[in-house]
């Protein structure tokens, strides 16, 4: 019944949400916050902000919205610290779920858990067999477990906070925290914000807070899957066939171009995925022992023993 | 009203002298204090390097303080029949100052104060098997701190430089493992587990009946080439070998030379262009990545850098036993004897095969 951890990568989540079930959606990595990229990314069904704590969280205290839940905002409390990034997914794609095709599984979670309280609601994640298989097969092969663990670079302690639009507000939603938090609300009559005008200015500021503590983060933002549009409009446009105009033949050309990036980028992924969950222990072996098979493998040692005294000698402990 | 458990009756059923109001999960001790978190648990105690479990039943509260309601203390007491609770270890704690968290060794959580090392408290787990053990810990942490993630963080940051802190093995010394029958070091804490009004004593050392170092997790999303067999489940050396030989405080030197600095790309580089070299390898990767240039890619990859590494971690942590990797070899194992063993079996291999030729 147990979670392992897994990466906090936008592959890994990709993949993940396509293994429970949804379809349509990815997940890029936010390198700004500026409208035009934000734009380039519409639709945005929600933001995923992840940090690796090492002190104080300087967030703002804000008020729980008591009245979120009753008005169909999923919420669900954080039961297991390894299933965070998990939970942060869910807490996002069950939210939009207007927007998206959440899929056979996760439709009849949210069906079943639809009149839980947090608390209750955060249990049937941690006790759900194919949200937690679907997240532990992306956990990292160990053949050999130690009794004790060396450092790692994914050790840290992550934690992640969802950001997402529902009924006009916009929540922040933190599986540690008792409730869902209101940052406010958009669209209304009288102006035209759009969420992320409300969201973008929450996310700044916890950035702002962050940063003068050398808090690292990341932000991620889950959108719809462009491939699926980018191949339906050059459908489009070839179906017009001859007279198409030189403009739209342009068009053909730079969308193509796009899409191809896109599979790139999506079979990079893949790629990544693959070698995430192969166990390399026998070919490390193999690579040994073709290594000492050309008399090269203690050489190979004593050199790295000797670059290794160098730097600490050079002054560069490590 | 739900009925509770006899946890803490005798053999002649009597309740312990604890009245439990099981009222918004807070309840009420005997001697009025308001009880806001319990834990069924043992104590372990520091012995130079190792733990020793005190084999008694016990339990650790988190209370409203006597003296001032809006502080908390916390508990130690031993869970007797026909006693109130009678702590042993008993202190006020401030917001803040300590968080709980797992320790490595499984069944095993310690109470650590942050900026106190020398107070820490170390535990085992005396409750149910299928009990949510983490909840219990995150529950009490919600009481005891303000800001639950940050105390995790810096307690989490304290321990892993506690677990890197590795004595690169000098010749000749071998870890010092506890000596079963004279040193309890550890009790199997799932055999303490089952709740009856008549528990066994813990054996002082046991294989675990559950092996804390799990198998390899073969099946659940990881693949093994076929032809791995020689390499599945590596099992962690016996249980009570170097446990918490961490601990002690080494300050870390130079850390040893790892695999990731001998298996470089520029000494790999050149033998995975070799046809002959590269068709006995791949039989060991992915279908889906058997050409020239995904090998030559693959070394440079996290995904494989973080393994070699984790392996070579494994190489020198001092647990393995040179038996474990199939080598011609006994004893426990360190980079250098290893990389002598493969290059030794090599040799033998290339004897042989001069001589049948």
């Amino acid at each position: 019944m147990e979670w392992t951890t897994i990466e906090s990568d936008p592959g890994v989540f990709t993949e993940l949400a396509r293994a429970i079930g949804v379809r349509g959606v990815a997940f890029e990595e936010l390198y700004t916050l500026e409208a035009d990229e934000l734009k380039r990314l519409e639709p945005i069904y929600g933001l995923i902000f992840l940090f690796k704590y090492r002190g104080d969280d300087g967030g703002e205290v804000c008020a729980i919205d008591a009245e979120a839940e009753s008005k169909g905002v999923f919420f669900a409390r954080q039961m297991i610290q390894n299933a965070c990034a998990t939970q942060a997914v869910l807490s996002v794609l069950l939210n939009a779920d207007d927007k998206l095709e959440l899929g056979e599984t996760l439709s009849a979670f949210k069906e079943f858990t639809s009149e839980f309280d947090a608390e209750t609601k955060g249990l049937a994640i941690s006790n759900s067999d194919v949200i937690r298989d679907a997240h532990n097969s992306f956990a990292r092969p160990e053949p050999i477990v130690l009794q004790s663990r060396p450092a790692r670079e994914d050790d840290d302690v992550f934690h992640f906070v969802g950001y997402v639009p529902k009924g006009k507000v916009v929540y922040e939603l933190d599986g540690l925290r008792q409730g869902p938090i209101n940052h406010g609300h958009f669209g209304n009559e009288d102006d035209d914000k759009t969420w992320l005008d409300v969201a973008v200015p929450a996310i700044q500021r916890r950035i702002a807070a962050y940063s003068t503590n050398e808090i690292k983060f990341n932000l991620l933002a889950v959108t719809k899957d462009q491939r699926i549009s980018l191949r339906e409009r050059i459908a489009e446009l070839q179906g017009i066939g001859d007279s198409i105009g030189d403009s739209l033949a342009k068009e053909i050309t730079q969308l193509s171009s796009e899409l191809a990036y896109l599979e790139s980028k999506a079979e990079d992924w893949r790629n990544e995925n693959i070698r995430r969950r192969w166990n390399y222990l026998p070919f490390i072996f193999g690579l040994l022992r073709e290594v000492a098979a050309k008399k090269q493998l203690m050489s190979a040692f004593e050199i790295a023993k000797k670059n290794r005294e160098k730097g600490a000698s050079d002054g560069q402990t490590h | 009203m739900d009925s509770v458990p006899n946890f803490f009756g005798g053999n002649d059923g009597s309740d312990g002298g604890f009245t439990l109001n099981r009222v918004d999960g807070v309840s009420t001790g005997t001697n009025g204090e308001v009880i806001l978190s319990e834990i069924k648990c043992g104590l372990l105690r520091r012995d130079g390097t190792t733990m020793r479990a005190d084999v008694r039943k016990g339990t650790l509260r988190i209370i409203q303080a006597a003296l001032d309601d809006t502080l908390k203390q916390i508990q130690w007491g031993p869970r007797e029949a026909n006693t109130g609770f009678e702590a042993e270890e008993d202190f006020i704690i401030l917001p803040d100052e300590a968080v709980l968290k797992t320790m490595k060794q499984p069944g095993c959580f310690a109470l650590s104060f942050l900026e106190e090392r020398d107070r820490d408290m170390y535990f085992w787990f005396q409750e149910p098997k299928d009990a949510d053990k983490e909840a219990m810990l995150m529950k009490c942490n919600r009481l005891i701190n303000t800001n639950v993630m940050a105390a995790l963080g810096r307690g989490e940051e304290r321990s892993n430089a506690e677990a890197t802190m590795e004595d690169a093995p000098d010749e000749g010394t071998e870890t010092t493992p506890s000596i079963p029958g004279t040193t309890p070091a550890l009790v199997n804490a799932a055999a303490m587990a089952a709740p009856s009004p008549v528990e066994p004593t813990p054996a002082p050392n046991m294989p675990p009946a559950e092996t804390p170092a799990a198998p390899a997790k073969d099946g659940e999303g990881m693949r093994t080439p076929a032809s791995a067999a020689n390499f599945t489940p590596i099992v962690t050396s016996d249980a009570l070998k170097g446990v918490f030989a961490n601990l002690g405080g080494a300050t870390p030197r130079t850390p040893p030379v790892g695999l990731p600095e001998i298996l470089t790309p520029e000494l790999v580089g050149p033998l995975l262009r070799d046809e002959s070299i590269r068709g006995r390898l791949l039989e060991y990767l992915p279908e889906e990545h058997r050409e020239t240039e995904d090998l030559e890619e693959l070394i440079r990859t996290p995904q494989f850098r973080s393994q070699l590494e984790a392996f070579s971690h494994a190489i020198q942590s001092g647990e393995m036993d040179m038996t474990q990797f199939g080598l011609k070899e006994s004893g426990v194992a360190d980079l250098e004897k290893f990389l002598r063993a493969i290059q030794a079996e090599m040799d033998d291999q290339e004897a042989n095969d001069a001589m049948e030729s």
